[in-house]
């Protein structure tokens, strides 16, 4: 199957899935108690008035309806106006406004997990069950079990409150009015982020890095007297890393989703505290808008990544994806 | 094997050279793409503090939510409120110290026209902050809006019994009562807090969004309005800014060139700004961290009695399995809760233990509430035995998620055991809450905490009691899904009461209506504090305990003026 195929075939998938969370998320919003006209307008309001704004709103109209009005105007990229986070402004805007902080988060998180989790993984596998790989693992643990949350909030105690650095209790500095306190402001938000992924990074390229340093071309390498050096980086590293590529590329998505806590610990205005938002105010349109966003990185994330997995790995090609 | 995987060594490395490159472009892209929003916020949130270059003061307030909506016709949080009320001016002023202020009028009128109208007459020499004066239309406009049902406004139940409004002369306008309503001014501190200029809201045509919810002024309030600073921007979760009216009418004030509202969801993000400067000063602060707070050499606190009761909402509504409909088992209930150990447990003995639903030391609660022993063990036994439940019964109790309420509810669940009661809590997220209690009948009791805005005891004896449908204690209500209002719900009229009622509920309304129309306050006091009596008699709700109003700001702040109803932020002074 050449790459082409490979790619349309992938691209194809990506029309129920995005149908299926949609209607997924559509049909939630719809059954979930205490709708956006309630809390719009406060506990003690006259019954008549949440009925007119229901129907105002469209929430009286049957679920299909619903539906067909949304998805009809998402598709052409129309994802309406906020009800309640601001009411009037569109949706498009609200998200637009956001995402250079979020990706610049999520970047950066990948990036320092990348470049703590494949060093640590890599000196795990090759110094094995000695005082480095523990000391690796250890920190691996206590990456993966040590909440993003509450990491923030102790950063945020020592840098910010201890310390008295400006930049350490949050918020955040446009990269085009202060590019050296844009970065300032975010490196706690970044080690808050990326120290759980460095730690998945750092136990999948250990493992793989471990299955690979056992592999004859490896012994063959060795044998031939090429260093050892060479024969980790040049050799082991390379192939070992394949899979670890999966992990890194999924995990785009999966910050999107740790930013949503991040955000909130740090005050960044970001996508994720915009749905916390959106979620707490019942914004219907918002948080499907969000939902289909972050549906679509993940799917793309996802995309990505087998393309590349097919174009490293041939075998994947080979055999169509399967 | 091996050849195959040296022909793609050279590709992989060419590859990832181009992923380099290209991650680095699409970060470029990515921020050149998001301009017009990313750095509208940046100064605020990122000033530490004061003063900038320019030496403008800076006053940096942390809030814990986010308003809704900056037309002071529809605001109905707190939130909106306080930022709102340094855009616009009340009409009549409710200061720190509880007590009624002219605002935007030259004096508190008293009732004309037989006790039917008030005349309100405005101050000389009031602009709008695009400069406009302020005139007697723009005055009748903000009034006749918010009366106006097709407006759907949120605070109409605020201005209650006003028919209309006439213009008397270029400077006065004129309320016009169905009857006599001698606590208006009272209602109006919350019912018009801010004159905007004619027009403005916007044709309904013109709006974003529905009646009720949004008009012109919703979202940018620029120039709209009269008070001490005016609205410079709002960034949704990040900040609001405003800065001094250099015209205000109010000599010496405001006293700092800028305020910027921090929005801070999370507790500790907050207390750690306000710890480090970059928060010059917050009233959302959990009760947990209060202490904490006045051991910090930095920082000043300040507490004061508070607006907002927790109570215990019980379904009178007969309805199967609902042990709440018997009076007895209600009061069992009521007398088995101690107060005082919910304030030391749950408020760190910050508050106030309730002696019906008004303060206990005011002279508006009665005298005979203010004897009585509240927490009463033996008293809730007899009360079980009078049910036919000696030895106890079992009900739910819904309570708000994530909150300090559900360990109140534990509290309280620990105290009912003792005298044989079994509570099962249920927590729900709090608009599912209120929509199981407003819309059925299938709860028992919900817990819950509740602000009243405006200090008149009569406020408050309406406010969840007489509303025809959002009821909090199913004692009647008005939904079509539900029984008739007046089905056997809740207790009958006192058997003394003078006249023909169908129900208490009916009773209630009605001699609460009297309160509120007579100007003499000791009959005032005597019918309320029958009202007082009467609700306590039968256990309509279990008011507990009013929680204290808590602040905390950097010592380089003064002036800050903190009050039970209203605190003011507009003197203030920052070094």
């Amino acid at each position: 199957m050449s790459t082409a195929r490979f790619i349309l075939k992938r691209l194809m998938l990506i029309v129920p899935v995005l149908f299926g969370v949609s209607v997924a998320v559509f049909g939630l919003l719809h059954i979930a108690p205490g709708g956006p006209a309630a809390v719009l307008l406060g506990p003690l309001q006259n019954e008549q008035i949440i009925q007119e704004v229901r129907s105002q709103l469209g929430l009286d109209k049957p679920f299909y309806v619903q539906y067909w009005l949304w998805a009809s105007s998402a598709i052409v990229g129309d994802l309406g106006t906020s009800w309640t986070v601001q009411q009037g402004t569109p949706v498009v805007d609200l998200i637009k406004s956001r995402l250079l902080l979020t990706f610049e988060l999520a970047l950066l998180a990948q990036l320092l997990a990348v470049l703590i989790g494949i060093p640590a993984g890599i000196i795990g596998a090759v110094r094995q069950n000695k005082p480095a790989d523990h000391l690796s693992r250890i920190g691996a643990l206590s990456g993966i079990s040590i909440p993003n949350f509450w990491l923030g909030i102790v950063l945020i105690m020592v840098f910010g409150v201890t310390f008295n650095f400006d930049w350490g209790t949050g918020g955040w500095i446009s990269p085009f009015e202060d590019p050296v306190a844009n970065l300032q402001h975010l490196i706690l938000p970044v080690i808050a982020l990326g120290t759980a992924r460095a730690a998945i990074i750092q136990r999948m390229t250990r493992s793989e890095m471990l299955e690979t340093m056992n592999q004859d071309y490896i012994r063959t390498a060795r044998a031939m007297g090429i260093s050892e050096r060479e024969v980790i980086l040049k050799d082991a590293t390379k192939n070992a890393l394949i899979p670890v590529v999966t992990v890194i590329g999924i995990g785009i998505g999966g910050l999107l989703n740790g930013a949503v806590l991040t955000e909130t610990v740090f005050n960044l205005p970001g996508l994720g505290k915009l749905f916390i938002t959106a979620i707490a105010r019942r914004d219907f349109e918002v948080i499907r808008a969000l939902v289909l966003f972050i549906t679509c990185v993940f799917v793309f994330a996802n995309l990505s990544v087998d393309v590349l997995y097919a174009y490293l790995n041939p075998k994947i090609r080979e055999d169509g994806g399967n | 094997m091996a050849s195959n995987i040296t022909e793609y060594d050279i590709d992989r490395r060419q590859f990832l050279a181009l992923t380099g490159a290209l991650s680095g472009a699409s970060l470029a892209g990515c921020t050149g793409n998001s301009d017009s929003g990313g750095g509208s916020g940046t100064d605020s949130t990122g000033s530490s503090g004061g003063g900038s270059s320019d030496e403008t003061v800076r006053l940096n307030v942390a809030i814990a939510s986010e308003p809704w909506n900056f037309d002071p016709a529809l605001w109905a949080d707190t939130g909106s409120s306080a930022i709102g009320s340094l855009i616009y001016d009340e009409v009549i002023e409710l200061t720190p110290d509880s007590e009624l202020a002219p605002g935007l009028v030259k004096e508190v009128p008293k009732p004309t026209n037989d006790g039917m109208a008030f005349d309100y007459e405005l101050r000389d020499g009031l602009q709008f902050h695009n400069g406009d004066e302020v005139t007697v239309e723009d005055f009748k406009y903000s009034v006749d809006w918010i009366l106006n049902p097709d407006n759907n406004s949120p605070i109409r139940r605020r201005i209650p019994n006003v028919e209309g409004t006439e213009i008397v002369d270029d400077r006065t306008l004129r309320l016009n009562l169905t009857t006599q309503f001698s606590t208006l001014n009272w209602w109006l501190t919350r019912g018009l807090e801010g004159i905007v200029q004619k027009g403005s809201r916007g044709s309904a045509s013109e709006r974003e969004g529905p009646t009720g919810i949004a008009t012109n002024l919703t979202t940018d309030p620029s120039g709209a309005g009269t008070g001490p600073f005016e609205f410079v921007e709002w960034n949704t979760n990040e900040n609001v800014l405003l800065k001094k009216n250099e015209n205000y009418w109010k000599e010496g004030i405001p006293k700092v060139d800028e305020i910027n509202f921090q929005i801070m969801p999370e507790d500790s993000t907050r207390l750690a700004n306000l710890r480090s400067g970059t928060t010059d000063l917050t009233t959302s602060i959990p009760d947990k961290d209060f202490e904490s707070l006045k051991g910090d050499p930095s920082i000043k606190t300040g507490t004061v009695p508070g607006n907002t009761t927790e109570v215990l909402y019980l379904n009178l509504m007969e309805a199967e399995g609902n042990p709440m409909s018997n009076v007895n088992n209600r009061r069992a209930v009521q007398w088995g809760i101690d107060a005082e150990e919910i304030l030391d447990e749950i408020f760190y003995g910050r508050g106030v233990a309730q002696q019906g639903l008004w303060y206990p030391d005011s002279e508006w609660t009665s005298p005979k509430l203010k004897e009585m022993k509240m927490y009463d063990q033996e008293k809730a036994r007899r009360e079980l035995e009078k049910a036919g439940n000696p030895d106890g019964f079992t009900f739910e109790m819904l309570i708000t998620k994530g909150s300090h309420l559900k360990d109140q509810g534990v509290v309280i669940q620990n105290q009912l055991s003792k005298i044989g009661i079994d509570v099962e809590i249920t927590t729900l997220e709090k608009s599912a809450l209120f929509d199981q209690v407003y819309n059925t009948t299938d709860w028992h009791a919900a817990l819950e905490n509740w602000t009243n805005a405006v200090p008149v005891v009569t406020y408050w004896l309406s406010t969840g009691f007489v509303p025809n449908d959002r009821n909090h204690n199913n004692w009647h209500h008005a939904s079509p899904d539900l029984p008739d209002r007046y089905a056997p719900s809740g207790p009958p009229a006192p058997e003394d009461a003078e006249g023909d009622f169908s129900n208490g509920h009916d009773w209630y309304v009605q001699t609460l209506k009297k309160a509120q129309q007579t100007a003499d306050e000791q009959e005032q006091k005597e019918i309320v504090y029958r009202l007082q009596e009467y609700l306590v008699e039968n256990a309509i709700q279990i008011d507990i305990a009013y929680s204290s109003r808590l602040a905390a700001w950097s010592d380089s702040v003064s002036d800050y003026q903190m009050g039970s109803f209203a605190s003011d932020i507009r003197p203030v002074t920052k070094d």
